[in-house]
């Protein structure tokens, strides 16, 4: 079967501190590897504030997994995320080039504000 | 008599107005960029419809996908639209004090 790459983001509890956070995420790594798929990469945003409360929590991780898998390692590794207490969102979108994504997504953290006044004149919003 | 259908004048047409997304360099439309989804939705979370946004068909529909993602990674919130990071200072209590006791 051939081989995507996806992004794949996980929201654990944001109560958790750090060591814990890294247990969790390596607990489903472990999973996605079993089935055959590959991590290639990852990055955090750090804990974030959830628009709106799961599991009667108001905060979470967020942290991206770059995956090179097919239909069967996701389904194993979104399936694991569901029965994990601590992981309160799983969401998988496929990448051309994790790569590229990545670095998109860096340029994002270092200025979250740059798209945020892009329509203010036209909408008058 | 029917009324006739009257002819579309160009005189009378707006001039098309350029999307804004693409007059202003924006590439990418990514559900992470919640700071320009957020200008596309209204106070309650709802989107706003291309006849006032003014995109092109391809931005918008891009748009509408980033905002669904973004509303099911819980950036957005489904009912209260943007959310932001840290809750705004708390407003002073203005009603009456209460009497009994």
């Amino acid at each position: 079967m051939s081989m995507k790459q996806y992004e794949l983001l996980v929201v654990s509890d944001g109560g958790l501190t750090e060591e814990e956070n890294k247990q969790v995420l390596d607990r489903h790594k472990e999973v996605i590897v079993k089935a055959g798929g590959k991590v290639l990469d990852e990055a955090s945003w750090g804990r974030r504030r959830i628009a709106y409360p799961i599991n009667k929590k108001g905060h979470g991780i967020y942290q991206f997994l770059y995956l090179e898998a097919n239909g069967e390692v996701l389904d194993a590794a979104l399936l694991q995320m569901g029965y994990d207490e601590l992981v309160l969102k799983s969401f998988v979108t496929t990448v051309d080039d994790y790569q590229e994504s990545k670095k998109a997504f860096e340029a994002l953290l270092a200025d979250p504000q740059k798209n945020a006044k892009l329509t203010t004149d036209i909408l008058g919003a | 008599m029917a009324k006739r259908r009257r002819k579309n004048n160009n005189k009378e047409r707006a001039a098309k107005r350029p999307c804004p997304l693409e007059s202003a360099g924006v590439v990418e439309i990514n559900f992470k960029d919640i700071e320009l989804l957020r200008q596309f939705i209204t106070e309650k979370g709802k989107i706003i419809p291309r006849r006032i946004t003014g995109l092109s068909s391809k931005s918008q529909k891009l748009l509408t996908h980033s905002i669904k993602q973004a509303r099911n990674a819980s950036l957005l919130s489904f009912a209260a639209g943007y959310v932001p990071q840290h809750e705004p200072a708390q407003e002073q209590d203005t009603r009456p004090p209460r009497r009994d006791s």
